[in-house]
C-alpha cells in the first residue's frame, strides 16, 4: 500500500494507541511522514497554523486519523470544525474509535464523515476505511 | 263528588218542568176536547130548536107566527141560554123576532149582525146551517122555511145560544180530568225522581267521589254494585286504584333504591342548572368540607371550581348542550370551603326534565391516586436519571476500559512479536551466539515499551474498576438526614484537606453559611470534591482563592464555591459533570468521578449543581437544596 505525498496526521490522547496505530500503519507498507497530536485541540491549532512544533505545508495533502474521545476538544468537535472550514471540508478524514458506539458513529455521520475504523487497527478494516475516502482503489 | 246545586238540581228542574209542560199540553187536549162535546151538544140543541121554529112557522098562518115565537121566547125563559131567535125573509129583512124592536128592521143593523152570514149560507145551500161565532161566545143555527108548493125556502128561521157557560162547564171538566192525571202522575214523578236519585245520581255520585279518591290517592269507598255501566265504571276505577297504588309503591322503592344510591356512592354527585348547584349528594358534601347543604346549593360550579379549570369546564358545558358526550374521565381542580385544593376526576351528562335542561356530574377523589402517580412519577424520573447514569457508565465501561485493553491485546502482540524475533535470532545462530547489537532494540526498546503500556493499561483499568465501585456505593448508601451547621461541616472539610491547602499556599474564605438538612458525609464529599478540584484546577498564574457563600430564601438552600482558577469553556459545561469525564488529563491527578459523584449525591437530596465559568477567570459551582420544611424527615 502506497499513499504518494500524503503526511498522515493521527490524533489521539493515548499515547499507546499512537504508537500502535503507527506500527500498524508502517506494517501495511506506509512509509509516509506521520505527525502526531494528543487531543483535538492541538489538530485545530496545526491546520490554523498555530501549533507550536509542526507546521503546515500548503503543498502537502493529509489524512486525518481522528480518535473521537480525547480531552479539551474530543473528535467529534474537531470534526465538526474543520468540516465548517471551507479550506478543509475535503481533507480526508477517518475517525478513529475505541468502540463502534452508533451514536457517535450517527454525530460523525451528520457532520459529514461517515468513515471510521474500530481499534484495533488492521489491515481489512485500514483497507477498506482508504476505499471508503477514495484513497485506494478497490481491487 | 257531590254535583254542584245547579247539576244537582238540574234533573228534578227539568224534570218539572217537562212535567208542566206535559200538564199544560194535556190540559189543551182535554180542553178542547171537551169544548167540541159542549158544542156539538149546543149545535145540535139550537139546530134541533132552529128547526122546531121553522116547524111552528111553517106549519103556522102567518098571524101565528108571532104566537110562536113568542112561545120559543117563553122556552127561551126557561133556556136562560137561548140570546134570540128570528125569522129573516130571503131578503134578510126580519119578519118576527124575539125582540120586538128589531121587527122590520135588517138583520145586519141589529146585534145579530153575524146572522146575515149564515142567513146567506142557508139560502144558497138550502140546508141547516150553524156557526159559532167564538169571539162572542156564542152559536148561531138557521134553519129554511120552504113552501110547501115548490119546496123551495121563503124565509129562515135563526137561533143564537150563550156558549159561556157549556164552554165554562167544558173548561171544569177539562180541569178535572187535568185533576186526576196529576193525582196519578205526581206520586209517578216523585216515584221516578226518587228512582233516578237512589239509582243513578247517587251512584254517578258515589262513581265521582271513587275517582276522586283515586286520583287524591284516598282510600276509596265501596265498589257499586249492579252489573251496569256505574258499577262496570267503579269496578275500573278500583282496579285502577290498585294498579296505582302498586305502581306508587314501585315508585316509593325505586326512588328510595335511587336516593340510597346516590346518597352512599363513594363519589361526588352534582346537578347544575343555569350554572346554580341544584342537588349535592352527602358524600359530595362530605368532600367539599361542608356541613350543611346550604353552604353549597345555589351556588355557582365554578365557585368550587380551580380558575385553572374555568375554560375547560366551559368548553365542556357547551359541548353537552350543543348534543355533545363528556362520558371520558376528566381531571379537575376542586376547591373546597375551606380553600384546599384536591384533584378530582368525573364524567358528566345533560339531560331535560319538565324544568328544562341540567348538568350532572359525577366525581372521584383522586388525590390519593395523584399522590401515587406523582410519587411513580418521580420514581420513574429517578428510574430514568439513573438508567442515564447507567448508560454513562455502560458507554465509559466500553470505550474508557476498551481503551487500555486497545493497548493490551495490541502491545501483547507486540510482546509475542518480539519474542517470535528473539527466537528467530537464536535459530538463525545455532552456537547460541546472538549478537548484542541485534538483541539491543528488541529487549531495550520494544519489550520495556511493550510492558510499560500493558501495566499502565491494567493499571488505569483497575483505577476505572475501582471509580465504579465506588461510583455505585453512593447510589447504595444509606442516607442519614439530619440537620446540618454548614460552618462545622466546612471546618472539618477544610481540616481534611490541610495538605493541599498548605502546600498551594490557596486561601480559602468561607462565610457564615445558612444550616441544612442533609446526608453530612455525603455533604462533606461534595463540598471537598469542589475545594480539592479547584485547587487542582488552579490558575498557574496567580494565588489561588476560594470563597464559600451560602444564601437562604422562602423555598431553597444556595451554597457556591468560587474559584479564580482556570475556568471551563462553555462547550465542556455540561460534560464537566460526565463519569470520568477529565478536563487535561495530562495536567491533573484524579480519575475524573469528583463532580459525578457530587451531582450524584444532590440528586439524591432533590438538589442540584450547576456551573457558571470564565476560561481563564475561575468558575462558580452553586448547590441549591430544597428548603427543610418545620417537621424534619427522619431518613429517605
Amino acid at each position: 500500500m502506497t499513499l504518494p505525498n500524503i503526511t498522515i496526521l493521527i490524533a489521539d490522547d493515548d499515547e499507546g494507541h499512537v504508537i500502535l496505530v503507527q506500527d500498524s500503519l508502517r506494517s501495511f507498507g506506509l512509509d509516509n511522514p506521520m505527525l502526531c497530536f494528543s487531543d483535538g485541540q492541538e489538530v485545530l491549532d496545526f491546520i490554523h497554523g498555530v501549533h507550536p512544533k509542526h507546521r503546515l505545508d500548503a503543498t502537502t495533502s493529509y489524512l486525518l486519523l481522528l480518535d473521537i474521545r480525547m480531552p479539551k476538544v474530543d473528535g467529534v468537535e474537531a470534526l465538526r470544525r474543520i468540516k465548517s472550514d471551507p479550506r478543509f471540508r475535503q481533507m480526508p478524514i477517518i475517525m478513529l474509535t475505541t468502540t463502534d458506539d452508533p451514536l457517535e458513529v450517527n454525530r460523525c455521520l451528520e457532520l459529514g464523515c461517515g468513515c471510521y475504523v474500530t481499534k484495533p487497527v488492521d489491515y481489512p478494516k485500514f483497507t477498506a476505511a482508504m476505499q471508503q475516502i477514495g484513497l485506494l482503489k478497490p481491487e | 263528588m257531590k254535583f254542584p246545586p245547579p247539576t244537582r238540581f238540574i234533573v228534578p228542574v227539568l224534570l218539572s218542568l217537562f212535567g208542566l209542560g206535559f200538564l199544560a199540553l194535556e190540559y189543551e187536549v182535554l180542553l178542547r176536547g171537551e169544548v167540541q162535546i159542549a158544542e156539538k151538544a149546543v149545535t145540535d140543541l139550537a139546530s134541533r130548536q132552529a128547526a122546531r121554529l121553522a116547524g111552528l112557522i111553517s106549519s103556522a098562518k102567518k098571524d101565528q107566527q108571532s104566537e110562536h115565537l113568542n112561545r120559543e121566547l117563553s122556552y127561551h125563559d126557561e133556556d136562560p141560554e137561548l140570546k134570540f131567535a128570528v125569522e129573516c125573509d130571503l131578503q134578510s129583512q126580519i119578519i118576527t123576532a124575539s125582540h120586538r124592536a128589531w121587527e122590520g128592521r135588517k138583520i145586519n143593523t141589529t146585534p145579530a149582525v153575524d146572522g146575515d152570514i149564515i142567513l146567506a149560507r142557508v139560502i144558497s145551500s138550502g140546508t141547516p146551517q150553524t156557526l159559532i161565532l167564538s169571539h162572542r161566545d156564542v152559536l148561531i143555527a138557521a134553519q129554511p122555511i120552504n113552501d110547501p108548493v115548490n119546496g123551495k125556502p121563503i124565509s129562515v128561521t135563526i137561533i143564537a145560544r150563550d156558549l159561556s157557560n157549556p164552554l165554562g162547564e167544558a173548561r171544569k171538566n177539562a180541569l178535572n180530568h187535568l185533576t186526576e192525571t196529576v193525582i196519578i202522575l205526581v206520586p209517578c214523578c216523585v216515584l221516578l225522581a226518587l228512582g233516578m236519585h237512589f239509582f243513578l245520581i247517587r251512584r254517578i255520585e258515589t262513581a265521582a267521589l271513587t275517582a276522586q279518591a283515586v286520583l287524591a290517592q284516598k282510600p276509596l269507598n265501596e265498589i257499586l254494585p249492579g252489573h251496569d255501566e256505574l258499577a262496570k265504571i267503579s269496578a275500573a276505577l278500583h282496579e285502577t286504584d290498585g294498579r296505582l297504588r302498586a305502581q306508587s309503591q314501585t315508585n316509593e322503592e325505586l326512588l328510595e333504591r335511587y336516593h340510597h344510591m346516590v346518597e352512599t356512592l363513594p363519589a361526588m354527585v352534582l346537578v347544575s342548572r343555569n350554572q346554580r348547584i341544584e342537588f349535592i349528594n352527602q358524600r359530595g358534601l362530605e368532600i367539599l368540607g361542608a356541613t350543611s347543604a346550604d353552604q353549597v346549593l345555589n351556588r355557582s360550579p365554578y365557585d368550587f371550581l380551580h380558575p385553572d379549570c374555568h375554560a375547560d369546564v366551559r368548553e365542556t358545558a357547551d359541548l353537552l348542550r350543543n348534543g355533545g358526550t363528556a362520558d371520558v374521565p376528566t381531571e379537575r381542580k376542586i376547591v373546597r370551603l375551606d380553600g384546599v385544593v384536591i384533584e378530582m376526576e368525573g364524567v358528566s351528562s345533560l339531560y331535560h326534565d319538565d324544568r328544562g335542561a341540567a348538568i350532572q356530574a359525577v366525581l372521584t377523589d383522586i388525590s390519593e391516586r395523584k399522590a401515587s402517580e406523582a410519587k411513580r412519577e418521580a420514581l420513574s424520573r429517578d428510574l430514568q436519571d439513573k438508567n442515564k447514569e447507567l448508560e454513562a457508565i455502560v458507554y465509559v465501561a466500553s470505550h474508557d476500559l476498551r481503551s487500555p485493553l486497545v493497548n493490551v491485546m495490541g502491545f501483547s502482540r507486540q510482546l509475542a512479536g518480539a519474542c517470535d524475533q528473539l527466537e528467530g535470532l537464536m535459530k538463525a545462530s545455532p552456537d547460541a551466539s546472538v549478537k548484542a547489537a541485534d538483541l539491543g532494540p528488541i529487549v531495550q526498546t520494544t519489550i520495556p515499551r511493550a510492558l510499560r503500556f500493558i501495566e499502565q493499561g491494567v493499571i488505569k483499568m483497575d483505577a476505572l474498576l475501582a471509580g465504579f465501585l465506588r461510583f455505585s456505593r453512593i447510589g447504595g448508601a444509606a442516607m442519614e438526614i439530619q440537620r446540618i451547621d454548614m460552618n462545622t461541616l466546612m471546618k472539618s472539610v477544610i481540616g481534611s484537606l490541610t495538605y493541599q491547602i498548605q502546600q498551594t499556599h490557596t486561601d480559602v474564605r468561607i462565610s457564615a453559611l445558612p444550616g441544612c438538612e442533609a446526608d453530612p458525609i455525603q455533604m462533606n464529599q461534595v463540598f471537598t470534591n469542589l475545594i480539592d478540584n479547584a485547587i487542582k484546577y488552579r490558575h498557574p498564574d496567580r494565588h489561588c482563592v476560594i470563597s464559600v457563600q451560602g444564601h437562604a430564601d422562602e423555598n431553597h438552600l444556595t451554597y457556591t464555591v468560587t474559584d479564580n482558577g482556570i475556568g471551563i469553556a462553555k462547550a465542556h459545561a455540561d460534560k464537566i459533570f460526565e463519569i470520568f469525564h477529565r478536563l487535561d488529563p495530562s495536567a491533573s491527578t484524579g480519575e475524573g468521578l469528583g463532580l459525578t459523584i457530587a451531582q450524584r449525591i444532590l440528586k439524591r437530596h432533590n438538589g442540584f449543581i450547576t456551573v457558571e465559568s470564565q476560561p481563564g477567570e475561575g468558575s462558580t459551582f452553586t448547590i441549591t437544596l430544597p428548603m427543610p420544611h418545620p417537621p424534619t424527615r427522619n431518613a429517605e
